[in-house]
């Protein structure tokens, strides 16, 4: 049994990684409620954005971590601005085409999308040759665990998007539409409220949370990886489960514990060898048993936009 | 009944088509090509099983499962292990294998009972990268002797024992184009009875099936069983193809959207998308890679073409049910 | 099923092969324009510089010319083009995305080429067909049958496979080829049927360990490696090796892609303990992420850093950087990429005339070398019997000290129930900035199991490679 000293490094991993589920999930979640579509596209279009930007700030095989200097600094906000204009040409150009669909098809569209750039990107950036796309950063000691400026950074991002983003759907005008979509689009297109037009902000804010999260993935990876990064979503996919595509804040803590449990396993090698071994397996089971929960007495309605 | 009864002529028609295809299947294709199209022909037609089995989910049940490849995994595992451990004839152990994927199939169905289909789409992409961890964890491909041995080495993976009656390539793919067409012939029978109707029922509306006295549970749960089935004795034929060991590649989160993409290309609609899935995805890459200037930009770009593929049906699919006046 | 892998396992079955070693990043970056200018100067010293220093060689007729050797040029170096029927090899490549590694039988096909131009096998133009196994097994089986059976090749060289060995080793025995291979599973150095250019996962991983032990680890060394069904052979030599050595070892398999490589950097250190060492069998984009989480947290100093071949690769030192100068030991089963000798020359010269779209890297140096060894198995026959697949393929197996600049000694087929025909080593460091740099010349992988044992004693009494 590993003492409480030696999980700490796994500990503030967990938080970080917690995070990025954290914000991946208000970005599904904010996406689904206003247009129905659950964007499992989200790490391949991250990915794609953060491949066009490795190579956008000079990367090659002489320079597989781009030096960031002078103009290449922007790569930084390349990332975020690449992954909300690939989202929002998904939102304006084949999302309106299955808008009348239920949201399963929506659903498959999504996955249609990564496999597409899953594609292009394989054939694009060879995937057996080390590349990173590193946002500077310091390490410090807090106590006797390094801790890294990109993990804090991770987490209180994480705690400002969620509340900049339950602000903005409760205090703003726009955040009052997006949840009179989310309630019912018809009606709100009824009472006038400019349904395209705030769906087309809902893809690009969404957009603009990937940018966020791909931004600062690349630094937890220590690599661009096609792979870890296109599938980062479905594990991301178990604290937006948990809130049931509704509570930002249930998201928000659902994922941080999904994070956390899935890394402080991982020392448990000798005493919980089953534990330690399956322990990526964590969001997946957390998400099952909380459908299981949640649907114990009646039948699922996911926010609201389905008729069963 | 009546109506029925006027469906049959083009029925037996179907049946007919069907046969002819296996025959020519079993006969033509070995005379006229190389062993390396056969081969590839196999691979058609199990993944015409594969294929089939999410077509029959979603296409007649209209549930969506993007797990397949977990019962197909268990399937192929199944039969690998069995045939280390156990003298069992093949045939037995594909079916064996076909029932305990279907009884994991039922597991997977249960929480689908109560969840939109939307939920059961994600709990079951879920489910197959669940199924990648595990079978990496237990060393999946692995033929070591006994029901749970591992080797170290490759070459102490003995080959995959195959039906004494179907040991040579060409004799073993003949085997899987008539288990193929059983498999299909059952499935295209039960489509005509009780159950059929019934979730043709529950496909349109839920509701009204309950109202109508059919009981859901029991039929969705019975369509979650048939097509884990299929994919289980997809899986076990799949085991037999392959000289030594399995690869987990068929088995991955990937391959689980790539089935699906595959699929709703092919037509979830009949059993015959079924089989044009298989041919997409099996003879027509293998063609690009074969055939088309220089292979290396289709094996890159096969995921793309099937992504593509698939977003460009959901949409033609769209515009086809517009056109009809059925929203959504 | 179609499907061309997830990265996790296509990266760990690819692993040492994937990158077995350096590939250069100027010509990578370099195509197009500065190959053209250079297309005149490498046409001039690949045949005519050549033809001057070997004795009348450009008139001689075919079967008397002696075969050019090492920089000297190719095959019978006689500036005349091979006319008539070809002979015709082939092998088994794996090429998928993730895992290409057509990168060595192009530059087979490079040299091929250029012997074609220059009097081909007496004459004769010698043609490669190269086999996609598509990492399927179904598929490496079917391409080895087509290979002999229907293209009917008189020999199977230059097979750079992940499944090859371990699928077709019972056919090739029993059609009776002796196949030449670069590989990575056990068999491709187990099995009389094959002999590979490179060393393999478990040799590699031992001379990194024997260098870091020599470098001072101490207590414990733990290896890790990527899960995948038989990765237990990968790190196994270690093991022995530590134990010999009066260490304790732990091999820790974790699954590919890695998702969260700090946790298992922290927890592979800790299990280390402090100043013991560390072995990584990764491949470069697996490697570099545990590498840059222990910079992180600060533990390139805590422990001996040692990795098989596939982390030779400049791309790894360029992104390693600074803080890892000198500090992780990575295993070269091949010269460098830059080194002067005749033969390092004349590949870089045939790379850029006849593969200018080819980066200069490891799997390519091997392609090259396998083509210079088959070529040369051939032309010392007597023409009469090169379509002859039996007489070929004897001769293949009675190749002995093959001299080339590429691997530590003189490379050989000979009878053996297991090959390891390269089993000396360099170890290289990560400069700093951008390239692996030599640290350690020639030095001869322990013999810790009885494979090499056996294949130490063969080379001795069979005078393989001691010419």
């Amino acid at each position: 049994m590993p003492g409480l000293g030696e999980l700490w490094p796994f500990l503030i991993q967990g938080l970080a990684f917690g995070a990025m589920y954290a914000m991946t999930g208000t970005g599904l979640v904010v996406l689904y409620r206003t247009t129905g579509v659950v964007n499992l596209a989200f790490g391949a279009i991250g990915a794609m954005a953060a491949h066009i930007a490795w190579t956008l700030m000079g990367g090659s095989l002489t320079k597989p971590i781009p030096v960031v200097g002078g103009v290449r600094i922007l790569a930084y906000p390349a990332i975020v601005l690449l992954c909300a204009l690939l989202t929002l040409l998904y939102g304006l150009w084949i999302a309106p085409k299955l808008a009348r669909r239920d949201p399963l098809v929506k659903a498959l569209g999504m996955l249609g999308a990564a496999l597409f750039l899953q594609g292009l990107m394989k054939k694009g950036w060879d995937s057996s040759k080390a590349r990173g796309i590193l946002f500077p950063q310091q390490t410090f000691k807090l106590g006797n665990t390094i801790v890294s400026t990109t993990q804090i950074l991770a987490l209180v991002l994480s705690v400002v998007v969620v509340l900049a983003v339950t602000t903005f759907l409760n205090k703003t005008a726009t955040g009052t539409a997006m949840r009179a979509i989310a309630n019912d689009r018809d009606v709100s297109s009824l009472l006038g409220v400019p349904v395209r037009r705030v769906e087309t902000m809902a893809w690009f804010g969404s957009g603009l949370l990937c940018g966020v999260v791909f931004l600062l993935l690349p630094p937890l990876f220590k690599s661009l990886d096609q792979g870890t990064m296109t599938y980062f979503v479905i594990s991301a996919l178990a604290g937006a489960v948990v809130g049931q595509f509704r509570s930002l804040w249930v998201t928000f803590w659902a994922s941080l514990g999904i994070g956390v449990l899935e890394s402080v396993l991982t020392p448990f090698k000798n005493s919980l060898h089953f534990m330690a071994d399956y322990r990526k397996l964590v969001p997946y089971v957390v998400a099952v048993v909380a459908i299981l929960w949640i649907s114990r007495r009646r039948t699922v309605v996911l926010a609201g936009r389905e008729m069963q | 009944m009546a109506g029925l009864k006027a469906l049959l002529p083009r029925r037996e028609f179907q049946v007919g088509a069907a046969a002819a295809i296996a025959l020519a299947a079993m006969f033509l294709v070995p005379a006229l090509f190389t062993g390396f199209w056969v081969a590839r022909f196999s691979q058609t037609a199990i993944f015409a099983i594969l294929a089939s089995s999410v077509g029959l989910l979603y296409g007649r049940v209209g549930l969506v499962s993007l797990g397949q490849v977990a019962p197909y995994g268990i399937g192929a595992w199944v039969t690998l292990r069995l045939a280390f451990a156990t003298s069992l004839p093949f045939p037995i152990l594909l079916i064996i294998a076909g029932l305990v994927a279907a009884a994991i199939g039922v597991m997977i169905g249960l929480p689908a009972l109560r969840v939109s289909g939307l939920y059961l789409a994600l709990v079951t992409l879920m489910l197959a990268a669940s199924v990648e961890i595990v079978l990496s964890q237990i060393k999946f491909p692995n033929g070591g002797g006994g029901f749970s041995g591992v080797v170290t080495q490759l070459s102490d993976i003995a080959p995959m024992r195959r039906p004494g009656f179907a040991s040579s390539d060409v004799a073993y793919y003949r085997f899987i184009v008539v288990a193929a067409f059983i498999i299909m012939m059952a499935v295209a029978f039960v489509l005509t009875r009780k159950p059929g109707r019934a979730w043709a029922s529950i496909r349109q509306s839920e509701v009204s099936a309950l109202a109508a006295g059919i009981d859901v549970t029991r039929y969705k749960l019975y369509a979650f069983a048939i097509a884990a089935f299929m994919a289980g004795v997809a899986g076990g034929l799949f085991a037999g193809t392959i000289p030594k060991g399995l690869s987990l590649d068929p088995f991955t989160r990937q391959a689980a959207i790539f089935l699906i993409a595959a699929a709703v290309m092919g037509g979830i609609r009949s059993l015959w998308g079924g089989l044009f899935a298989g041919v997409l995805a099996t003879l027509f890459l293998a063609f690009l890679t074969q055939n088309v200037w220089g292979h290396q930009l289709w094996t890159d770009f096969s995921l793309s073409l099937f992504g593509f593929g698939l977003l460009m049906n959901l949409v033609q699919n769209t515009k086809a049910d517009e056109k009809k006046g059925i929203a959504s | 099923m179609k499907v061309r892998r997830s990265a996790a396992v296509l990266a760990a079955l690819g692993l040492v092969l994937a990158a077995c070693g350096s590939s250069s990043d100027s010509s990578a970056d370099t195509t197009g324009g500065s190959t053209k200018t250079t297309d005149a100067t490498s046409d001039s010293s690949a045949t005519t510089d050549a033809n001057t220093e070997t004795s009348g060689g450009g008139s001689a007729a075919p079967g008397e010319s002696k075969p050019a050797t090492a920089g000297e040029g190719c095959g019978l170096n006689n500036g005349k083009k091979a006319e008539g029927d070809p002979i015709v090899v082939g092998n088994v490549t794996t090429s998928v995305p993730g895992i290409d590694f057509s990168g060595g039988p192009a530059l087979q096909q490079a040299y091929f080429d250029c012997v074609n131009e220059n009097g081909g096998i007496n004459g004769r133009p010698i043609e490669l067909i190269v086999e996609n196994d598509n990492l399927k097994p179904e598929d490496a089986a079917a391409a080895a049958r087509k290979l002999i059976e229907s293209d009917k090749v008189v020999a199977v060289v230059g097979g750079f496979s992940i499944l090859d060995c371990a699928v077709n080793a019972d056919y090739y025995k029993e059609k009776g080829y002796f196949t030449i291979v670069a590989g990575v599973p056990a068999e491709c150095f187990s099995s009389p049927n094959f002999a590979a250019a490179n060393m393999g996962p478990a040799y590699s991983a031992l001379g990194a360990t024997q260098v870091i032990v020599d470098k001072g680890a101490k207590g414990k060394i733990v290896s890790m490696i990527p899960r995948t069904a038989t990765s237990a052979y990968g790190n196994s030599l270690v093991g022995v090796y530590a134990k010999e050595k009066g260490m304790e070892w732990e091999n820790i398999e974790i699954d590919v892609p890695i998702a969260d490589p700090n946790a298992a950097i922290i927890d592979a250190v800790n299990r280390a303990g402090e100043g013991g060492g560390l072995i990584l069998n990764f491949t470069p984009p697996e490697g570099l992420k545990l590498l840059k989480a222990a910079e992180e947290q600060g533990l390139i100093d805590k422990v001996v850093w040692g990795s098989s071949t596939p982390l030779n690769d400049n791309s790894v030192a360029a992104a390693l950087g600074e803080a890892w100068a000198g500090k992780l030991n990575v295993n070269a089963e091949l010269s460098l990429l830059d080194d002067p000798a005749p033969e390092m020359e004349l590949y870089r010269t045939i790379s850029e005339k006849y593969a200018p779209d080819q980066p200069l890297g490891s799997f390519q140096q091997m392609g090259f070398m396998i083509g210079r060894i088959i070529v040369h198995t051939l032309l010392e026959m007597d023409p009469a019997d090169v379509d002859d697949p039996v007489k070929v393929n004897d001769a293949i197996v009675n190749i002995k000290n093959f001299n080339t600049d590429i691997v530590c000694k003189p490379w050989y087929y000979g009878k053996l129930d297991a090959h390891v025909p390269n089993n000396w080593d360099y170890n290289v460091v990560p400069n700093g900035t951008d390239v692996m740099e030599l640290d350690r010349d020639c030095f001869e992988i322990a013999a810790v199991d009885d494979i090499l044992k056996d294949v130490r004693k063969a080379e001795v009494e069979q005078k393989l490679n001691v010419g």
